[in-house]
């Protein structure tokens, strides 16, 4: 990845009828980067893809790709390709033609069709199926015939819509390394639009959260889990708890805060972030915190609880726990290592947090 | 040994009744004797030798198949554009609008006969095998449209954006990805209007002027027992084009939903 910018999106909007589907979408992709658009359905992200493959064109907007204006330059002119949803690979085809289906357009002469064919199916561990009927391969090998045929064109910018959803767990999991490595390998700009979190966490340079049409969080994933901008964002990202708090005092980069339950501390304000009024939304991440069991000690902070719940997922335990003086209990997650047992509901715990464990949400 | 069940003897009989009388026309066809009854005389292919000389039933066999072709061609063209907008494109007054698409699928043949014939001598039109072919692509239509639709239902868009994502235009796309995914529907659809506009009979002698096609001259034969025989053997002939052409149709209506990329349906036939 490098810091040339190589797709520029421009105040797009997109009306149909009286929805807004995009509403003023400004971005900037850089170049080999694995960019992802996250967000529920409905809330612009496929819209704003499909308007990069030139499927579709904005109300207001620009959009360019490598310098080149791209509004009103249909989608078999555009310098990019498209891995579907359903990846739409042609029925009547084989692999092989499948795969080839693009070069037609190219004149290229038999051995470097055939070559570029082969390399294709290669690279996405398929050129032993090249004679197979499109009916006669599973999901995972459909996706990569669809990864192949986009790639063999060399595009700027591969566009992915939510290429994984049709997988189970396991082959998605695997598909999710794959992909990855296959973006390192070509160094092609990907973008990715997905609603599944954890795929845009393990897989992207950068995140786009996207909610009605609009941008709400541009950044990268570590920054994005730790460091929400607002509730939704959060809310969409993993488990958060929501804690009301009053702002004691505010400087440059910190603000004090009184945490209902759990008491005061200075937590580090987001950049360009303003607060107004007298209190505030505070998020902290059940990882972020830790129970105090008796063995343990040396927690600067504790506050006191009882275990309402506990979910067990194998390798971590959620634990429900209500602190007296809220209304809600906190969640907080521990990983189930060595000597440490499940806490069972009714327990007396202490709940251990640090300032590092609260984000300010806007 | 397979028990034999109730069910199973009721469809045999079901099977029986429709296609006994059936076998009657070629096992007579062959029969070396005018008189239609058992028990038969003896083999002898003399009536399909007629036929061979028979100037007035092979005008009239000429005349059906011109309506046959025409009106298969027009009628799979209107099913085409039908059955996309039906598929494809939401529009106000869609279910309506299906319905009365459909409806000659229901209406009794003499109805329509009687209305065309009214509507067209008012118009001015006399009476002729364009007439004909004009009531069999209304007759048509319905069945060209269910047998279009659901190879079309199956048909992805994206598969056709795929194609223009990949560097090909609206037109190269029509014919790299479109067409050949739908042809199987096409054909299958040319084959059954063709099917039953052949065989169709009171439409065309309401409509059909001086000219007869063949249902219209076998029924005139049928006045004349010495005749009776060569009826029994074209008959015949005729069984086996329809049974040969409908089921190549439904090879095709099948070929067209696999290709499509839907599971297999129910189908038309």
């Amino acid at each position: 990845m490098n810091d040339r910018i190589i797709i520029e999106i421009d105040r797009v909007t997109r009306k149909f009828g009286s929805f807004t589907a995009l509403d003023e979408v400004s971005v900037q992709i850089r170049e080999g980067e694995f960019f992802s658009l996250l967000g529920p359905s409905g809330c612009g992200k496929t819209t704003l893809l499909r308007q990069l493959a030139g499927f579709d064109d904005p109300t207001s907007g620009a959009i360019r790709i490598d310098g080149q204006a791209m509004v009103g330059v249909p989608a078999n002119r555009r310098p990019t390709n498209m891995v579907f949803q359903n990846y739409a690979i042609f029925p009547h085809l084989t692999v092989e033609q499948n795969v080839a289906y693009g070069l037609r357009r190219l004149r290229l002469d038999g051995q470097e069709r055939e070559r570029r064919v082969k390399e294709a199916l290669v690279r996405v561990d398929m050129a032993h199926l090249g004679a197979r009927r499109s009916n006669e391969i599973s999901g995972g090998q459909r996706q990569r015939v669809a990864l192949a045929r986009a790639l063999i064109m060399r595009p700027k910018v591969l566009l992915l819509d939510e290429p994984l959803s049709a997988l189970d767990k396991k082959l998605r999991e695997q598909m999710q390394v794959e992909l990855r490595h296959l973006q390192r390998a070509v160094g092609i700009t990907f973008i990715l639009v997905t609603h599944d979190q954890e795929e845009a966490l393990t897989m992207s340079d950068r995140i786009a959260v996207m909610f009605g049409g609009r941008i709400a969080q541009c950044d990268r994933p570590e920054n994005i889990y730790q460091q929400p901008r607002s509730r939704a964002v959060a809310e969409f990202i993993g488990g958060m708890n929501f804690l009301d708090a009053a702002i004691l005092s505010e400087s440059e980069d910190v603000i004090e805060v009184d945490v209902a339950g759990f008491g005061r501390a200075e937590v580090r304000k987001p950049a360009g972030a303003y607060f107004n009024g007298s209190g505030l939304t505070i998020g902290a991440r059940p990882e972020r915190m830790t129970l105090v069991y008796d063995e343990e000690a040396g927690h600067n902070r504790v506050v006191a609880g009882t275990v309402v719940e506990a979910s067990y997922y194998g390798d971590m335990t959620y634990y429900a726990i209500a602190i007296e003086s809220l209304d809600r209990p906190v969640v907080v997650s521990m990983r189930n290592t060595i000597g440490r047992r499940s806490l069972a509901a009714g327990e007396k715990v202490q709940v251990g947090w640090s300032p590092e464990s609260l984000v300010p949400l806007v | 040994m397979a028990k034999i069940r109730p069910l199973g003897i009721y469809a045999f009989l079901y099977l029986a009744f429709l296609y006994v009388p059936v076998l009657f026309l070629p096992i007579f066809s062959f029969n070396d004797s005018a008189i239609v009854a058992f028990p038969l005389k003896g083999i002898t292919t003399q009536w399909y030798a007629n036929l061979w000389s028979d100037d007035a039933m092979q005008g009239a066999l000429w005349n059906s198949l011109k309506v046959a072709v025409a009106s298969s061609l027009v009628a799979t063209v209107l099913g085409i554009c039908g059955a996309r907008a039906l598929t494809r494109y939401r529009f106000p007054g869609k279910a309506g609008i299906a319905a009365l698409i459909m409806l000659p699928l229901v209406l009794p043949e003499i109805i329509i006969a009687i209305s065309l014939l009214v509507v067209l001598l008012q118009l001015g039109f006399s009476l002729s095998l364009f007439s004909v072919t004009l009531g069999h692509i209304l007759m048509s239509v319905p069945f060209s449209i269910a047998v279009l639709s659901s190879s079309f239902e199956g048909f992805d868009r994206s598969l056709e954006e795929a194609s223009l994502d990949l560097g090909e235009g609206p037109a190269a796309t029509f014919f790299r990805v479109t067409l050949p995914i739908v042809a199987p529907g096409i054909l299958s659809s040319l084959l059954i209007t063709f099917t039953i506009s052949l065989d169709e009979f009171i439409v065309a002698f309401f409509l059909s002027g001086t000219e007869p096609t063949l249902p219209i001259y076998i029924w005139s034969q049928l006045r004349f027992t010495a005749k009776l025989p060569n009826v029994l053997a074209l008959g015949s002939l005729l069984l086996l084009a329809s049974f040969l052409l409908l089921s190549v149709a439904e090879v095709m209506r099948r070929r067209a939903v696999r290709r499509a990329g839907a599971g297999t349906s129910g189908g038309f036939l």
